[in-house]
């Protein structure tokens, strides 16, 4: 079968439905890399709801995600230089964002390595949990999805979050959180464990 | 190789393995089904999670989820309504601009769907050949549809004659198909002096039949001329149809012309922009006719029953003319009615009837009401609430029956807008596209097992669609506290309520019953793709 064939192709996820890469933000962004201050108020602007939503998923709808989301901006305009024009803008300004939301997680839990502690090794991951969730589920499920999400312990909705939400692949999630790609790929690998878990229980 | 481990396909499924790793799980997946369905399956539960992170309920406090679910709750509901108004607003834009053209859509006049299938067919033949196949399919449809309501809509009298020979006729017609050589060559013809014997399927450019074919003749081409004999009976779609020689059975035919010069021994149904019987024609038994004009100038020995927008009788007709609806009817000078002639006419015109016009019986005339009024009639009668009342409880039922067996059904919901959009073409192509392809097959592929068997499945899933709808709908507004009989019934019973009594308000119903159907169709379409990939 054609379709099967097709899965086969080492594909990333389609990253298309995050990137709003048309012609003007693109124009704008080449603007503020020329030093154009109001080209990169509209930058903002256009990207601001993106990075809100980053950091209020990771630190919840609370001033501290305002305050993350501003900080973004500043720490993005800084760094604007270093940009490098071939990857993708939103995933950049959300790897930033990502750092600045995981900085403040990290002042509130005062917790520096908090991805450590028990051993993250795969021997432990025999059990891949119930089956893949289906794609079709109903709305209701879907509520109750995000808030399994939202429900989980910071070490596994975080690295949810980078990766589906921000689109993050797990070298950057790793660079982000201070742990290795193994470690990132364990964390994802239970998370939708237990995710799946918890949707079946309630079904 | 051995399967890989969980850990692996979750790498290789988020695009995140390299090297010999990456190279061995490819060359692994080519040969293992399982988890290629698993890697899919995978990747699906990704996308998902990246929809869900999406969404715009981003506020973690339990009160701001619930009233982002009401808002969802009312959003799609409105945006329903909003389609379905629009449904009802541009039929009544396009009656009231074009006074009517909406009518080719009434079912008593299906003779612009005909036509425009006729014009498709044609011109598939002539850009894309390969297609003929598919346009023989659709103009099966067209005319097993057009054939179907004309009885129902011309003869309500005389359904029960009708319909089942129709209905035999639908049936049988594939039958042969299957059986015998389908002939596909540009030209069918039999020569004077041959005779073949045995039934004859017949498409292309012509068909001819000089000599004598003892048995039926299955037709569909543009030009169909019998100037033989046919023994038996003759089934036709096309352009042109013309019988000069005679046919031993009946003549059931769609055409755009169709000329009777010779004759026929059994019923003749003809649907047809005109429609001629010279004066050699003669027709042994009864005619009916739904016909944009026709021309009786030769004799029928029964029976005439005619739904047609002008009707000139200039021969013979042994009994009765009848007609439930026409626009003009005239009787000329040599005319002859054995009968009585009795229409339903627009108010305000009449019989024209010459002075030499001989009808022997009654003729009466009584007017037609409009279609609005009539509209609004059945309104009145206490059998259409308790037919409807009927039908809730049946559905209902069957509802709960269905949940039983099999509950997934009916866990389809609405995510946003694009995606009601993406339900309602999915439900249009199912709607669409399912009959045309039990058609195909049970002519060509697999014959009519699996076409009856389909069959089945689409009144099924017509019968579905509305309770699927009503469930969602249900769902939204008091969702089941568990998944239990009793709650689904709860929220079934309130959603199909609202939509049984939305369907039964006058001009606006049939609209959200259009739409219903089909956002029912692409719900079970979107289940059915779920539960076999």
């Amino acid at each position: 079968m054609q379709m099967a064939a097709l899965g086969f192709e080492p594909v990333d996820r389609p990253r298309s439905m995050a990137i709003r890469d048309d012609a003007q933000p693109a124009q704008w962004l080449a603007q503020a890399r020329s030093g154009d201050r109001d080209a990169y108020g509209r930058l903002v602007r256009h990207h601001e709801p993106d990075v809100q939503r980053l950091c209020r998923r990771l630190l919840g709808g609370t001033a501290e995600s305002d305050d993350a989301c501003q900080e973004s901006f500043a720490r993005a305009h800084s760094a604007l230089a270093s940009y490098d024009p071939a990857r993708p803008f939103r995933r950049w300004l959300l790897a930033i964002a990502a750092h600045c939301a995981i900085d403040a997680l990290r002042r509130r839990t005062r917790e520096a390595r908090w991805f450590d502690g028990d051993a993250l090794d795969a021997g432990a991951l025999a059990d891949p949990g119930p089956s893949p969730l289906q794609h079709g589920i109903a709305s209701e499920l879907r509520r109750r999805l995000l808030a399994a999400i939202e429900a989980q312990p910071d070490r596994y909705r975080v690295p949810l979050v980078l990766r589906y939400y921000a689109d993050l692949d797990y070298g950057e999630i790793a660079e982000i959180l201070s742990v290795s790609r193994n470690q990132v790929a364990t964390l994802l690998f239970r998370a939708r464990a237990r995710l799946r878990e918890t949707i079946e229980d309630a079904r | 190789m051995s399967c890989p481990d969980a850990m692996t396909c979750l790498l290789y499924a988020e695009g995140e393995l390299a090297g010999s790793a990456l190279r061995e799980t490819e060359a692994h997946l080519v040969s293992c089904r399982d988890c290629r369905a698993r890697v899919m399956a995978l990747r699906e539960e990704g996308a998902l999670l990246g929809e869900v992170l999406r969404d715009e309920l981003h506020h973690p406090s339990p009160a701001a989820a619930r009233s982002d679910s009401r808002s969802v709750a009312l959003g799609i509901p409105l945006a329903v309504a909003a389609v379905t108004i629009a449904f009802a607003a541009s039929g009544a834009l396009i009656d009231m601009r074009l006074p009517g053209a909406f009518d080719l859509l009434h079912p008593r006049r299906v003779k612009g769907a005909v036509e425009m299938s006729f014009d498709v067919i044609f011109m598939l033949r002539e850009r894309a050949p390969g297609l003929v196949e598919l346009g023989f399919a659709v103009g099966l449809v067209a005319s097993v549809s057009a054939l179907l309501s004309f009885a129902v809509g011309a003869f309500s009298r005389r359904i029960f004659g009708v319909a089942p020979l129709l209905l035999v006729a639908l049936i049988a017609a594939p039958e042969p198909a299957r059986a015998f050589e389908i002939h596909r060559e540009p030209v069918f013809s039999i020569a004077r002096g041959e005779r073949v014997d045995e039934n004859v399927v017949a498409t292309g450019e012509r068909v001819e039949i000089e000599g004598t074919l003892d048995g039926d003749l299955i037709a569909a081409a543009e030009r169909v001329s019998i100037r033989g004999e046919v023994t038996g009976s003759v089934y036709v779609f096309c352009r042109d149809l013309d019988i000069t020689g005679s046919v031993g059975g009946a003549v059931h035919a769609i055409a755009e012309t169709s000329r009777i010069e010779g004759t026929v021994r059994q019923p003749v149904y003809i649907a047809s922009e005109d429609f001629a019987l010279t004066a050699n024609g003669r027709l042994l038994s009864d005619a009916h006719l739904f016909v944009d004009s026709g021309v009786i100038e030769g004799s029928i020995r029964r029976d005439v029953m005619a739904a047609a927008e002008r009707l000139d009788l200039r021969g013979e007709v042994g009994r009765d003319v009848q007609s439930p609806w026409i626009e003009e009817i005239y009787l000329r000078d040599g005319s002859h009615v054995g009968g009585d002639v009795h229409v339903r006419l627009e108010e305000g015109r009449s019989i024209e009837q010459s002075p030499g016009a001989r009808v022997d019986g009654e003729v009466s005339s009584t007017p037609r009401e409009s279609p609005r009024e009539h509209y609004l009639e059945h309104y009145k009668s206490w059998r259409f609430y308790a037919g409807h009342l009927a039908w809730f409880a049946a559905a209902f039922v069957f509802g709960l029956i269905v949940y039983r067996i099999a509950p997934v059904i009916f866990r389809g919901a609405i995510a946003d807008g694009s995606h009601l959009a993406r339900t309602l073409l999915a439900g249009f192509v199912v709607l669409v596209v399912l009959p045309i392809a039990m058609i195909a097959a049970a002519l060509t592929i697999i014959g009519i097992p699996t076409a009856v068997a389909a069959l089945f499945a689409y009144v099924l899933a017509l019968y579905t669609a509305d309770l699927v709808v009503g469930a969602w709908l249900g769902t939204l507004i008091l969702p089941p506290a568990d998944d239990g009989l009793f709650e689904f019934g709860k929220s079934l019973a309130v959603g199909f309520a609202i939509l049984s009594a939305v369907s039964i308000v006058p001009f606006l119903g049939p609209a959200a019953g259009a739409v219903a159907l089909l956002l029912g169709l692409g719900l079970l379409t979107e289940r059915a793709r779920a539960a076999l990939g």
